[in-house]
């Protein structure tokens, strides 16, 4: 296939406003896959992903197209994650397009995370070309979104295309437009190989495989091929393409989108944005990009029965193969036993691998609270990075903590600009910038610690818009804080994973709140139980549980006994799920609680 | 009791009228699903089929217990009927032969009906001596007619149990003490004091969860918990079950369940531990009479109890009684040494001083008494 007749092109979107149906439809006009033995959604292959209505793994397919003017096209179609903690992949599967498909729900307008994702797009000089979908809905509003994208992006709304992806309606007309606005692929076949990893999964049988775009040079099976981050050679055992299937092509040239399988070992081996060269005339440099993705987010998983500890090390092993984001190493809490602490890219990167460890390997685990990196400088001049709460060294040897900062961009109905301005300056934002969109909504640009958002941020950031604002951000760095440490003493013995770091002002507040949730959270015992919140030595908080003084049932005769007995099997299962530190048994959700304090 | 004996419990599901409290399984007569004759043609039809079947393995009933519900709700001749049944067609061997009676629904007649059959023994639910609580739980009787049914039993039967309750809405540990001085002074030589338990689905339930009316906290049902002890013992009772006091009249039949050993429940919903079986019987009046209308027993449920269970069972019932477990029999019954079985638990609870191990018996300690749900949790596998 000519060069000329390729296109390679995203689509970017926010959530819900369509990109999968889109997809769909284009992967049915264009026959890859017939409507009748479809599942929607082909692209959002993941369960997880599918009941979130997200896309976390970011896919590709190979369509045909037989455009207007009678020739035959080959679209490849590079889906991207929807979620601000894939905000790097994102970015590299643009770096492997030369167009994107901005989809707008005619209703909803442009989200905060649309105007990062076409930020992204425009840095890659990517040809965007604006489709206003939904426009069957009751609440459509074409003009409106049209001005937007005018005002916004600054793109002419008289090229935004109509569609309704869900009724099939001007899906045609994108694929026309996929093929006269999009560039084709420009690198020559001539030059030395360059081929950008934009994806990669793992496969069981066969180790990594790499999904590629061919940036330049060529590439056949057998050939002997270099990652140029690691130097480290492999010998191309498969080359092909996705339709959606891996189809075997044998080879893949300049411009093209396909699959490489080399005997890597796992993911780790083909990092996304990594380039690959052949070993014998290799390119001189890197596609320029490559960073390695580094975890935001830190916690702890402690499985409930500390029998599973192999078996959750075999599952956290299983799924690095899969996600060279996700880092792990033993950890030892001495509330919690042994465990492991994983850095994740954000939140909902934590979320899905703890749901996955629970439901895919059938684990009970326990999940302390999530941290970010916290830079520490010592007196003795020494630098720390420290991901855990009950690591930072004591107060007395600590010259100055930092921690991450971000960029967020929040965009809002104007009717809530009160509401989000007031929860950013409670989560210690600084504001920097506030521009109107349109009449009625405002964009709010905010330098927020990270700590503050990786917790309850977005959920409130909801409640107080009513579910309109919505939520991009990116990292600045790192900035100096005033930070303590606040400890939780049951009994009398600090518990490690309930540790957390906090601004010095809020270190009350939050001390106060979390005793009060703890007194709550933990069942009563046979003595009184004190907790305290302590900064230093300098108590903060207390409260106290009191001691279980009657739990005696005096009746039991005949049917009582099964009725009892379940009941007892009930109060025994509870018991099961909590973990004895010291003489106290604390329940699961206690090392959570530190989340749902604002 | 040898393996040759069993218990029998029968079960006459209907109440002048619900109390507040209640969920066992009681119709009103007013608004029953069957008419006691109906009830009690296919009552008499189990208690043939399950008399057929001991008889067949030499099995004799050594104790039989009468309750609902309120069996005393039925007419005399209804009533006589199941007496009639009880002593045709089950081998009785000399039984405890016990009838719950309630204060407001007892006769003459019926009390000549008992005795007329054997019952040696009536259990009274006198709960509360204070006019405005029996009201406010729906009881149909007044203290005078309390005492009244308390003299009648103790004149007709060798032994006679009171029923009293404790926690109850607005009773405060003076009111227990009062109900517990009046029931002594009436020389009852067998007292049960039951706190009271708010079961979901009671309209007590409803009224509580509204704040419309008000339990006493746990530190005064530990008081009253406490109080019955403090008052009974100096008067010579034993103490001999968590919720039992007696003067020499302990009750055989509810022995048998303490002790984990094995009983028939006949009648609709109840429960049976037969041959390591627990097994229950349908709570849908149309299929129980259906069922025994063809001749079957109306079993609904049947688990299996494994040998872990039935050690745990006989732990965690035997530590009910204030003698608590005895190893020897433990041992005797398991072949296994207790202290091995549940090594673990029983140190965390001898740390904990909820329980102690003397002179052969494993038993909760009077601090593990109250708390006696915490040590029992314990010996739970699940």
């Amino acid at each position: 296939m000519l060069q000329q007749q390729i296109r390679n092109f995203c689509i970017i979107a926010h959530i819900d406003h369509g990109k999968s149906t889109l997809a769909d439809r284009l992967l049915e006009a264009t026959g890859a896959l017939s409507g009748r033995d479809m599942a929607p959604q082909v692209l959002d292959q993941l369960e997880l992903e599918r009941e979130r209505g997200i896309t976390i793994k970011l896919q590709a397919v190979r369509l045909h197209y037989r455009a207007q003017d009678g020739k035959e096209y080959l679209l490849n179609l590079i889906d991207t994650p929807g979620h601000v903690d894939f905000t790097y992949e994102v970015s590299r599967s643009l770096a492997a397009c030369e167009g994107a498909l901005l989809v707008i729900d005619a209703a909803q307008g442009i989200e905060a995370q649309t105007m990062a994702n076409v930020y992204l797009a425009l840095e890659n000089n990517l040809e965007i070309i604006p489709v206003i979908n939904k426009i069957d809905l009751p609440g459509a509003d074409i003009e409106n979104t049209k001005k937007q994208l005018e005002e916004v992006i600054g793109i002419s709304g008289e090229e935004a295309l109509l569609v309704s992806a869900k009724a099939g309606t001007g899906i045609n007309d994108v694929l026309e437009a996929v093929v006269r606005r999009i560039p084709p692929p420009a690198g020559s076949d001539a030059l030395p190989l360059r081929a950008l990893i934009f994806d990669s999964h793992y496969d069981s049988y066969r180790g990594a495989i790499a999904y590629v775009r061919i940036m330049e040079g060529q590439i056949s099976e057998g050939q002997e091929i270099k990652i140029m981050s690691s130097g480290k050679t492999f010998t191309v055992s498969e080359l092909g393409v996705f339709t959606p299937q891996m189809t075997q092509t044998g080879r893949l040239s300049a411009g093209e989108v396909g699959y490489v399988i080399a005997g890597m070992k796992d993911v780790k081996e083909t990092r996304i944005g990594d380039t690959i060269t052949t070993a014998r005339n290799p390119a001189r440099e890197a596609l320029p990009g490559y960073r390695r993705a580094t975890p935001m987010v830190y916690c702890g998983f402690f499985p409930t029965d500390n029998g599973d500890y192999e078996a959750l090390r075999d599952a956290l092993e299983k799924l690095n193969l899969n996600d060279a984001a996700l880092t792990f190493e033993p950890e030892t809490s001495e509330a919690l036993g042994f465990g492991f602490r994983c850095g994740f890219l954000g939140l909902l990167h934590l979320e899905i691998i703890q749901e996955r460890l629970e439901r895919e390997y059938g684990l009970s685990l326990v999940t302390t609270a999530p941290s970010v990196v916290y830079k520490v400088e010592q007196k003795e001049g020494q630098t720390l990075f420290i991901d855990n709460p009950a690591r930072l060294p004591k107060a007395a040897d600590i010259a100055a903590i930092e921690e991450p900062f971000v960029k967020a961009f929040i965009i809002t109905p104007g009717e809530y600009i009160g509401a989000v301005m007031e929860l950013c300056r409670e989560k210690r934002g600084n504001y920097v910038n506030m521009e109107y969109l349109d009449t009625s909504r405002v964009s709010l640009t905010y330098e927020l610690p990270l700590a503050e958002i990786i917790f309850d941020f977005f959920d409130l950031l909801k409640s107080r818009s009513r579910g309109y604002a919505s939520l991009d951000y990116e990292l600045l760095g790192y900035r100096a804080s005033k930070l303590v440490k606040v400890d939780i003493l049951i009994n009398g013995e600090a518990v490690d994973a309930l540790s957390f770091i906090t601004h010095e002002d809020s270190a009350y507040r939050r001390g106060r709140e979390l005793t009060g949730k703890l007194r709550e959270i933990i069942p009563r015992q046979m003595f009184d139980i004190p907790i305290q919140a302590a900064v230093g030595s300098r108590v903060i908080a207390r409260e106290t549980i009191k001691a279980l003084r009657k739990n005696v049932l005096e009746k039991c005769y005949g049917g009582d006994i099964t009725r009892k007995r379940k009941l007892l099997e009930k109060q025994k299962a509870g018991k099961k799920r909590m973990k004895q530190v010291g003489s106290v048994e604390i329940p699961q959700e206690a090392f959570m609680a530190v989340l749902s304090i604002d | 009791m040898t393996e040759k004996e069993i218990s029998v419990y029968i079960h006459i599901p209907y109440c002048p009228a619900k109390c507040l409290y209640c969920d066992f399984l009681s119709f009103p007569l007013c608004s029953a699903p069957a008419v006691p004759a109906a009830y009690i043609k296919a009552l008499t039809r189990e208690i043939f089929l399950w008399g057929r079947k001991l008889e067949s393995l030499d099995i004799r009933v050594s104790t039989l217990y009468i309750g609902g519900g309120t069996p005393t709700a039925l007419s005399a001749s209804e009533l006589s009927e199941v007496l009639a049944a009880c002593r045709r067609y089950l081998p009785l061997a000399e039984p405890e032969w016990t009838v719950e009676v309630n204060p407001g629904t007892l006769t003459p007649e019926k009390i000549e009906e008992m005795v007329k059959a054997g019952v040696n023994r009536a259990s009274i639910g006198v709960q509360d001596l204070n006019e405005e609580r029996l009201v406010l739980l729906g009881r149909q009787h007044n203290p005078a007619q309390a005492e009244e049914a308390f003299l009648v039993c103790r004149d007709a039967f060798p032994a006679v149990s009171v029923d009293v309750m404790a926690a109850l809405p607005g009773q405060e540990p003076a009111d227990l003490q009062e109900t517990l001085a009046a029931v002594c002074g009436w020389g009852a030589r067998h007292i049960s004091v039951y706190g009271l338990a708010v079961a979901e689905g009671t309209p007590l339930f409803k009224l509580v969860k509204e704040d419309r009316v008000a339990l006493p906290d746990e530190e005064a049902q530990l008081e009253m918990f406490t109080l019955t002890r403090e008052y009974l013992l100096p008067r010579n009772y034993e103490h001999y079950e968590i919720a039992s006091y007696t003067k020499g009249q302990h009750c055989r039949h509810n022995l048998t369940y303490w002790k984990n050993l094995p009983y028939a429940g006949i009648g609709l919903g109840a429960h049976s531990y037969w041959q390591k079986m627990r097994l229950a019987n349908t709570r849908q009046m149309e299929v129980y009479l259906q069922s025994l209308a063809e001749d079957r027993l109306p079993v609904a449920e049947c688990h299996n109890v494994s040998r872990r269970e039935e050690m745990e069972d006989t732990i965690i019932l035997g530590l009910r009684l204030r003698d608590g477990v005895s190893l020897s029999d433990f041992a005797g019954r398991f072949k296994r040494d207790l202290r091995e079985v549940f090594a673990a638990e029983i140190k965390r609870l001898l740390e904990l001083q909820l329980l102690e191990c003397r002179d052969g018996f494993l038993r909760l300690t009077d601090k593990g008494l109250p708390l006696a749900n915490t040590v029992f949790a314990e010996f739970i596998s699940c």
